[in-house]
């Protein structure tokens, strides 16, 4: 188990030592291997407060000005900073691409017992109508570093990690290739689960669940939920009848239900889709607790399948 | 009088003219809330102390909408073509009725509002690590002073001293419906800003022989602290028809009425 932000801020340290380009920007938000940029590499690291709007448009001032720059915080509270991201950041970025990258962390309901402020389901589907904008949601630790270490070319781009330890799917040497946006994790015979996130882990879960019945399912990652290659994507899936979209955000609004429900149109695939009703969840509780009231079971999701 | 004021006067007269025959071409262009811009603009881009092109020094305007009297600066520094000028806001321009970022010598989409300063806060970090002189300007309006965003980066590049950035506020004292003192009430502003840990400095905005030499001395300035220049200006400077006119931001002029505007104009030329 391990925070995907630590990893992924380990990775931008290290390229840090190499790297005089590279600018960090907290909006009070911290981590452990931000400590270690804080200390080590003081002139090009600013906790800039609880401030997420300005956080942004510095942000964009130093990329216009050539620095490669990472901004952490908190994913509800980027939300605040929409327009920013949009006017100040993604309209200059078509004419003239810079090079930011934030990394936020509470993806979804990972601040289980905060209530409704600070879970995030609407992230995604907000932040994915920007053009420009590109979306990565790492499923483990191994993922993020990985995302971290790769994509340092200019490019505007959202990271969506969970607030909490995720277990990890990936080893350390296995080879990412991010360009496809999805990972094939099994092939099966008659269901595929399309998912992304700390979610990998609880198909994971189903996958065993069903082999035990001798039923081999298919498992997709699709960890770049809006860019990902969508030829290829949907040739796997029309091997299937049947899919189901797994995701910690709005069952029907849900970035993941909303871009395979696109891609699929016209096919004989059918589609089920499990996430959470939309409204706000003000009572407080473990996660499984709100999966279960959302109907995210094992037991619900075998049966479907 | 000296040279160089009668030289910056008379690029302010040409400024105003070019700006109503833009507002002539294009009605819907916010032409109160630019006329309120011109003196300031003229000496900034013509006083010799300041690259307002963005080649050296950098330009950012928060205000954007009332921005479209720099197009006749940048066409004629040859940054963008008179033929340009003459399509503002026709299918295919270049220039639409608020200066973007794909006009060449504008950098920023300050259409938005209130996020200029904390830009050019990131600029001026940068400036400053690369160990570069140059300067910062950012150009807002007052009632860009209802947004947070403005305090965030108040706070921020006092915090962070960024003597090198140095926000001019055209003081206009109107919104879009009405007096800034009848809507939330920023006097007093300068004083605000000394508060927050900013050198503050208050000028007339249309009076060239102050502003001139105040411009001149404070962009240069580096005292530890960010500068801001409190211009005091008339919205819809020079036509009556706007002056005090608390609608005057939604209000287009008539052809009639731009061309006695324009014949006034000239014969003071």
């Amino acid at each position: 188990m391990k925070y995907m932000r630590d990893s992924f801020l380990e990775s931008v340290y290290q390229q840090m030592s190499y790297n005089g380009k590279i600018f960090v920007l907290s909006a009070d938000v911290g981590a452990p291997a931000l400590d270690k940029i804080r200390k080590d590499y003081p002139s090009r690291f600013i906790n800039t407060g609880i401030a997420e709007q300005n956080t942004i448009n510095v942000a964009t001032g130093l990329a216009m000005e050539g620095y490669q720059v990472y901004v952490y915080g908190i994913a509800a509270f980027f939300l605040r900073a929409a327009d920013q991201i949009r006017n100040s950041l993604l309209l200059y970025h078509q004419y003239s691409p810079l090079n930011i990258n934030i990394l936020s962390t509470g993806k979804g309901i990972s601040y289980e017992t905060a209530g409704p402020t600070h879970h995030c389901l609407e992230d995604l589907p907000v932040f994915s109508a920007f053009p420009g904008f590109e979306i990565y949601v790492p499923s483990d630790a191994t993922m993020a570093r990985a995302m971290a270490a790769q994509l340092i070319q200019n490019g505007v781009r959202y990271f969506c990690c969970d607030g909490k330890k995720v277990a990890l799917i990936y080893n350390d040497d296995f080879c990412f290739d991010l360009s496809d946006g999805y990972i094939t994790r099994n092939s099966g015979e008659k269901s595929c689960i399309v998912t992304m996130g700390g979610m990998l882990s609880f198909a994971e879960e189903i996958l065993k669940v069903m082999r035990s019945k001798g039923i081999e399912i298919g498992l997709i990652d699709l960890f770049t939920p809006t860019e990902f290659d969508k030829d290829k994507l949907l040739s796997i899936l029309n091997n299937y009848s049947k899919v189901i979209t797994l995701e910690e955000g709005y069952r029907e609004e849900g970035v993941l239900s909303v871009q395979i429900q696109k891609l699929i149109t016209g096919t004989c695939i059918k589609l089920h889709k499990f996430g959470f009703d939309r409204k706000y969840i003000f009572e407080p509780g473990p996660r499984e607790m709100h999966y279960k009231n959302a109907g995210i079971t094992i037991n619900n999701i075998v049966n479907v399948l | 009088m000296p040279d160089i004021i009668k030289f910056l006067k008379n690029k302010s007269m040409e400024l105003y003219k070019e700006t109503l025959l833009l507002h002539k071409r294009a009605p819907s262009t916010r032409i109160a809330s630019a006329l309120s811009t011109i003196d300031l603009f003229s000496v900034l881009a013509y006083g010799g102390f300041f690259d307002i092109t963005n080649k050296k020094d950098r330009f950012i305007i928060s205000k954007a909408h009332g921005c479209f009297s720099l197009y006749p600066i940048l066409a004629e520094k040859g940054i963008i073509s008179k033929n340009d000028l003459e399509q503002i806001g026709r299918e295919g321009a270049l220039l639409g009725t608020i200066p973007d970022c794909n006009v060449p010598g504008i950098i920023n989409n300050g259409g938005a509002l209130a996020n200029g300063l904390g830009i050019a806060c990131g600029m001026a970090l940068a400036m400053k690590l690369k160990g570069k002189p140059d300067n910062i300007c950012v150009f807002q309006g007052d009632g860009e002073c209802n947004e947070g965003s403005v305090w965030e980066a108040v706070i921020f590049a006092a915090f962070h001293k960024l003597d090198n950035l140095l926000l001019i506020i055209d003081d206009n004292k109107m919104s879009m419906l009405g007096r800034q003192k009848e809507i939330l009430g920023l006097d007093p502003l300068s004083e605000k800003f000394r508060v927050f840990g900013w050198n503050s400095y208050d000028v007339d905005g249309h009076n060239v022989n102050e502003l001139y030499p105040m411009l001149e001395k404070i962009v240069q300035e580096r005292l530890n602290k960010p500068k801001v220049l409190v211009a005091s200006t008339v919205k819809g400077k020079r036509i009556s028809s706007l002056e005090n006119n608390c609608l005057c931001h939604i209000i287009s002029m008539s052809s009639e009425e731009i061309d006695n505007a324009l014949a006034e104009i000239g014969d003071s030329l």
